[in-house]
């Protein structure tokens, strides 16, 4: 029989359902179970039932209940349950037969897998003990002494829940949690260990909007009724939310598929696949498994050496293979490509591990030491096995390496990384003969070698014992049972007289590539040595169709062939879900040789030229099409037809296409570079539309192909391209917020472009110039360069130019305080942008107006055009400028006493800056909001909010928006009562204010 | 001494020039730089120079600190005034140093005064200048502008308090990165275009030659 408490009380024979009679009853049941094994007194059962009020015959009445239940239980087989034992009556039952055994007993599990690390196994119990409560604890019963018990167990499972939701966040599961979490907020608004775990699931599925009301709603709730602020855990979880902070986003989840829709990443798993052929090494395979199990203090990390064609990175792939269920945080795998023209730059690699380990794009930190830093902390969390492959040096790895104990790190490469401490070192050698024996068995059958083992002896050895080598001779025969050892061995005995001059290791591998290679067809020779010509990392077969000339099939079917032959290896599956392949080094070396020796290099250009140019058509074909609000350059680019199929699965996805692509393509450019395809090198560079499509944080791929084309300009002794190229990298550098490098890089083009009276080029390096004063403050520069600029547009009549540069001349105006010069310059603006028919340019200079209005405290007429700006970013789907014009609003509002929509509209502003990565939108934005709690005497709040804003543009070079920040908080200090605090920052505001010329020095002067 | 290479050196003045034509803008229409009236003539001639050095110093004014801006106190000199200065000063050499002859004076005189036909200031391509606050107070540089009678003018001279040679440093590195070169005699002379120009970064020709006398085409910018 069954007993349950945990709801209403009642109790199951089997599926059957008991019947216990009425309130009273069960609750003399109820108790006896409570208390169970133990005696419990007829008295005690008469306060139980009656309170204080008994009948006269109610020790007759217990005595009549009980021996009902008796009756009932013996009618299903447990008579002798309830045993009378003076001065009361006793229940014995098997602990497990009640529901609130069941309970204490997985809550105390669930709480040591907790203790122990264990979160999913932990969120199980958890979940498992909650799925035992039918309802309130002991409901159905009218007596008010065990309402004692009931309400320590409901408070014991309100405690349950609370954990099982933190493991269920701990282990990454929080898909269903914002309902279920909401619903028990609502009913006890001043938990805030709840609450905080409702931020942190709304924050963490990226709605951190919400995250930050729900604190403000708790705050109200704790000040209103209990007369408190929220504790230092919420507190320091809001600051958290406010700065954007990475690690909270970043989480594994352990299991995908009970996560639910929420969940935000799978449990990384990247190792390629070992081939199915895999022999010999098993000593290497023992060594290594054991010493990189976890075991206690610092990070496992095996390096295993050997030169080209040992099987170094499969002898790595399949000990991490072997490995993986130790380590349930996932693998993580990296080619380091130490062995091509272009090694992998370790920054490159951290951010595809740190997008990998849950961080978004966009909150990837730019430095590489602020990256190596986030991932070792996110590491730190877990259990991960790293194989870094083909590195090149001890510098490339270094910044790859776990900083404590629980991750393995298996690395190959050429060299032995002596540098690194704390190693262990594998050297592989060559097979033992046997060894290799045995491959070639697993390879071309048992058969063939019993048949000839001489033959099998003397093909080994050719091939200097060598895995790759075996493979690939091995290729020839697969598929052809027929086909002897014996011509195999002859034609290698030849091969390798034939290179005698080369080192043992080397004639191994040769010989068997060239027999590949020379038994392939003309069109798949020719795939191979263009492959090895272009030198890319990695292919998708449209790259491949682009060398060649071919159609996308039949560049599928020409891989595919070399992947039959050995020659060429399957990678995996990309984002998109396409193909890519890739070569080994010394397949891609032998293949560039025989380009360089088999074709003529004009036509080997021509090849690589096409490669690039279909990916400049692919560029410009996914870039915006509708007038720009900036200026571009204005230049034919030399037209490339694409396949339409590719043309939309890119135009569907571009960032996706980019993302998978843009490590090929850098490379790819730098290749082009190096055979001297300048003028291609140099379209690549100055697609605007590129870099714009590139986009926010690409900017390791961005800034190689910019430097390629630079060394391109210089190269071809082109000084208008390099005047292009410079403008470009200016570009680049203030998006990067580096203002003072991109003034450099702008003047050094306006240098140029004046040497060569390049109107249109002086023009767009000077707007370069004004606009790269404009955030360091530096105004009357910035004013100077771009009345230049706007003169030279004029002249030109260049609309969108003009648009531009009168637009960012009068908001620079508008920042000294020149009143009309603003005016004049944002209406000529606004006039050139709709000549030219740029709503985006519109909503720009819209915005602008606003700003100017209300800094002339023309309040109607600055709500009218901030509101018209905002309604033309939303109509265009510019989500970031919606959210800039989203801001000015409600601090115009504000400023009109209207502070109702604000906090919601500025929460929303801030998570759409925190998304895109605007690092100074999210400061201005956090700024406003402190405004608003301050204008609102929420002076906790307002302080947490200059807090975070000082945090991001401290790392920034933009001083007068810093001291505006200050004046706000000498005014927060003021209201607090630190007067001496407040004239010291409104001192310091002021000298900033006066270095740079900015309007704020009138008013505060004029406030004296 | 001897390692310095003088204005009057025959490698600079053999330095060829192609002259590009390019326009002199009055900076007195630049609003953000600063002119000091010392040396003010009436034409304003002294407010003159070419249109690449006006990009560099504007640009190079936003490398120095927050608050820091150039102070310009001559640019352009008509070539006669150039003939004057020079004239004179070899007739105060032979004055103070009698006894020498005139390729003595006309060296000797070249360490401060550039000999008419390659004065960077004749073609508009040099500026004398320092650096003052925002207010336009005058920062301390070890010297005044134009002061020659000791070796403290010398740009690398150690005969100068710790806060003038930490305002030259300012100084020089906001130039240097734009590409202008100091006559390392003086501290205040900045060029960019003209031989001495050329002859140091190793520029094949100067791009500015001498510009005789105002008036020369004066607009903000080129046609």
């Amino acid at each position: 029989m069954e007993f349950r408490l945990l709801g209403p009380v009642s109790a199951y024979a089997g599926d059957e359902s008991v019947p216990l009679g009425g309130a009273k009853p069960k609750a003399l049941l109820a108790a006896l179970l409570l208390e169970h094994g133990r005696v419990v007194s007829a008295n005690r059962l008469v306060d139980v039932l009656w309170d204080d009020d008994p009948p006269d015959t109610a020790r007759a009445l217990i005595q009549t209940y009980v021996s009902t239940l008796r009756r009932t239980f013996a009618r299903h087989g447990a008579g002798d349950l309830i045993a009378t034992a003076a001065p009361g009556y006793v229940i014995r039952i098997e602990p497990e037969s009640l529901d609130v055994e069941l309970f204490t007993r997985l809550l105390a599990q669930g709480r040591a897998a907790a203790a122990a690390g264990d979160q999913p196994a932990a969120a199980e119990l958890l979940r498992a003990a909650d799925l035992l409560w039918q309802g309130p604890a002991l409901s159905g019963l009218d007596a008010t002494e065990l309402t004692v018990h009931a309400s320590r167990l409901d408070e014991l499972r309100a405690t349950a829940v609370e954990e099982r939701i933190a493991a269920e966040i701990a282990a990454g599961q929080w898909g269903d949690l914002v309902a279920e979490l909401t619903v028990l907020v609502g009913h006890r608004p001043t938990n805030e260990r709840l609450r905080g775990q409702l931020m942190t699931v709304l924050y963490r599925l990226g709605r951190q909007a919400e995250a930050l009301a729900c604190y403000r709603e708790g705050r109200d709730v704790l000040i209103g009724e209990l007369g408190v602020e929220p504790g230092p855990e919420l507190n320091a979880l809001h600051h958290a939310i406010l700065r954007g902070e990475t690690e909270q986003l970043a989480v594994a989840s352990h299991a995908p598929e009970l996560a639910g829709p929420g969940t935000v990443h799978p449990v990384p798993a990247q190792l390629p696949p070992v081939p199915a052929d895999f022999t010999g090494r098993a000593a290497e395979i023992e060594a290594l498994a054991q010493a990189l199990l976890p075991a206690g203090g610092a990070p496992a990390v095996q390096v295993i050496a050997g030169s080209g064609g040992t099987g170094k990175s499969t002898l790595a792939t399949a000990v991490a293979h072997r490995l993986a269920e130790h380590f349930p945080d996932g693998q993580l795998y990296a080619e380091l490509r130490g062995m091509s023209d272009a090694p992998a730059e370790p920054g490159e690699v951290l951010s595809r591990f740190l997008r990998a380990l849950g961080v978004e794009q966009a909150q990837l930190p730019e430095g590489l030491g602020e990256r190596a830093d986030l991932y070792r902390s996110l590491l730190a969390q877990r259990r991960m096995l790293l194989v870094l492959d083909d590195a090149a040096s001890e510098q490339q790895v270094r910044p790859l390496l776990p900083g404590r104990a629980g991750n393995a790190v298996v690395i190959t490469s050429r060299d032995r990384l002596a540098g690194l401490s704390g190693t262990t070192l594998t050297d592989l050698r060559v097979l033992e003969p046997d060894e290799a024996l045995l491959l070639l068995r697993r390879l071309a059958g048992d058969e063939r070698v019993d048949e000839d083992v001489d033959a099998a002896q003397r093909i080994v050895e050719y091939c200097g014992n060598l895995p790759l080598a075996l493979r690939i001779v091995s290729a020839r025969l697969a598929g052809r049972r027929a086909l002897p050892l014996k011509p195999l061995a002859d034609r290698l005995a030849d091969e390798s007289r034939r290179l005698n001059h080369l080192s043992a290791g080397d004639v191994g591998v040769r010989s068997s590539i060239e027999l590949s290679y020379r038994a392939l067809d003309p069109d798949c020779r020719t795939t191979l040595r263009r492959l090895g010509w272009f030198g890319v990392p990695d292919f998708s077969p449209w790259v491949v169709s682009w060398l060649v000339e071919t159609s996308p099939a039949e560049a599928e079917e020409l891989v595919e062939q070399l992947v039959d032959a050995q020659l060429v290896e399957f990678v995996g599956v990309d984002r998109m879900g396409g193909l890519r392949y890739r070569l080994h080094d010394l397949i891609r070396l032998y293949a560039r040789e025989c380009a360089a020796l088999e074709e003529p290099a004009q036509d080997l250009a021509a090849a690589v030229a096409r490669a690039l140019r279909g990916w400049l058509a692919l560029i410009h074909r996914a870039a915006v099409d509708s007038p720009p609000a900036e200026i571009r350059w204005r230049r034919p680019f030399s037209p490339h037809d694409v396949a339409e199929e590719l043309t939309a699965l890119v135009i569907a996805d571009p960032w996706d296409w980019f993302e998978a692509e843009q490590s090929a393509l850098a490379s790819g450019v730098e290749r082009a570079l190096a055979l001297g395809l300048h003028d291609l090198v140099f379209e690549f560079a100055s697609a605007r539309n590129a870099s714009a499509f590139m986009g926010a944080n690409r900017f390791a791929a961005r800034t190689r192909v910019i430097e390629a084309a630079l060394t391109a300009a210089r190269r071809a002794g082109k000084p208008h391209d390099e005047a292009v190229i410079l403008t470009e990298l200016g570009q680049l550098r203030y998006d990067q917020d580096h203002y003072t490098e991109a003034r450099r890089q702008f003047r050094a083009a306006l240098s140029l472009f004046r040497e060569l009276n390049d109107v249109p080029g002086q023009a767009t390096a000077l707007a370069g110039l004004g606009i790269a004063c404009r955030e360091p403050g530096r105004f009357a520069e910035g004013v100077h360069f771009l009345d230049q600029a706007a003169a030279l547009l004029h002249e030109a009549r260049d609309d969108i130019g003009i648009g531009y540069s009168r637009r960012i001349a009068g908001s620079v105006r508008l920042e000294l305080g020149d009143y009309d010069g603003a005016l004049a310059d944002l209406t000529e603006s606004l006039a050139a942008y709709r000549r030219a028919g740029s709503r985006l340019g519109e909503g720009h200079t819209l915005r602008t107006l606003g700003l100017y209005h209300r800094a002339r405290d023309e309040w109607a007429a600055a709500e009218r055009r901030c509101a018209e700006s905002a309604e033309i970013f939303h109509e265009l789907g510019d989500e970031l400028m919606e959210a800039y014009a989203v801001r000015a609003l409600a601090k115009t509002r504000m400023r009109r006493g209207h502070h109702g929509e604000a906090l919601p509209r500025l929460e929303w502003a801030l998570s759409v800056s925190h998304t895109m990565g605007d690092r100074w939108g999210q400061g201005a934005t956090l700024r406003v909001l402190g405004q608003l709690h301050l204008a609102e005497h929420r002076l906790d709040l307002a302080e947490a909010c200059f807090d975070a804003a000082h945090d991001i543009w401290q790392s920034m070079d933009v001083p007068v928006w810093q001291a505006r920040l200050d004046l706000d908080r000498s005014r927060l200090l003021a209201a607090r009562g630190d007067t001496a605090g407040a004239q010291t920052a409104r001192a310091h505001a002021r000298r900033v204010f006066h270095d740079h010329g900015a309007r704020e020095i009138r008013e505060l002067d004029g406030d004296r | 001494m001897a390692e310095m290479v003088l204005l009057s050196d025959t490698a600079v003045v053999e330095t060829p020039v192609a002259e590009c034509d390019e326009c002199l803008v009055d900076l007195r229409t630049v609003g953000a730089l600063r002119l000091d009236p010392r040396l003010a003539d009436g034409d304003g001639a002294f407010a003159h120079v070419r249109l690449s050095v006006v990009d560099r110093l504007v640009t190079a004014q936003t490398l120095l600190p927050a608050g820091m801006r150039l102070l310009i106190v001559e640019c352009y000199r008509p070539l006669t005034l150039q003939q004057d200065y020079f004239d004179s000063h070899k007739q105060r050499l032979r004055v103070i140093q009698p006894g020498h002859d005139e390729a003595w004076y006309h060296r000797r005189a070249s360490r401060y005064i550039s000999p008419p036909e390659v004065a960077p200031h004749v073609a508009g391509a040099a500026v004398d200048l320092t650096l003052c606050t925002a207010d336009g107070t005058e920062l301390w540089m070890g010297t005044q502008v134009n002061d020659t009678d000791s070796e403290a003018c010398h740009t690398d001279s150690a005969n100068v308090s710790a806060e003038a040679a930490r305002n030259r440093r300012y100084l020089c590195d906001a130039l240097t990165s734009v590409g202008m070169v100091n006559y390392p005699t003086e501290w205040w002379h900045w060029s960019y275009g003209d031989r001495y120009w050329a002859h140091v970064t190793g520029a094949p020709v100067a791009r500015y030659g001498p510009v005789k006398s105002l008036p020369v085409p004066t607009v903000a910018a080129p046609a």
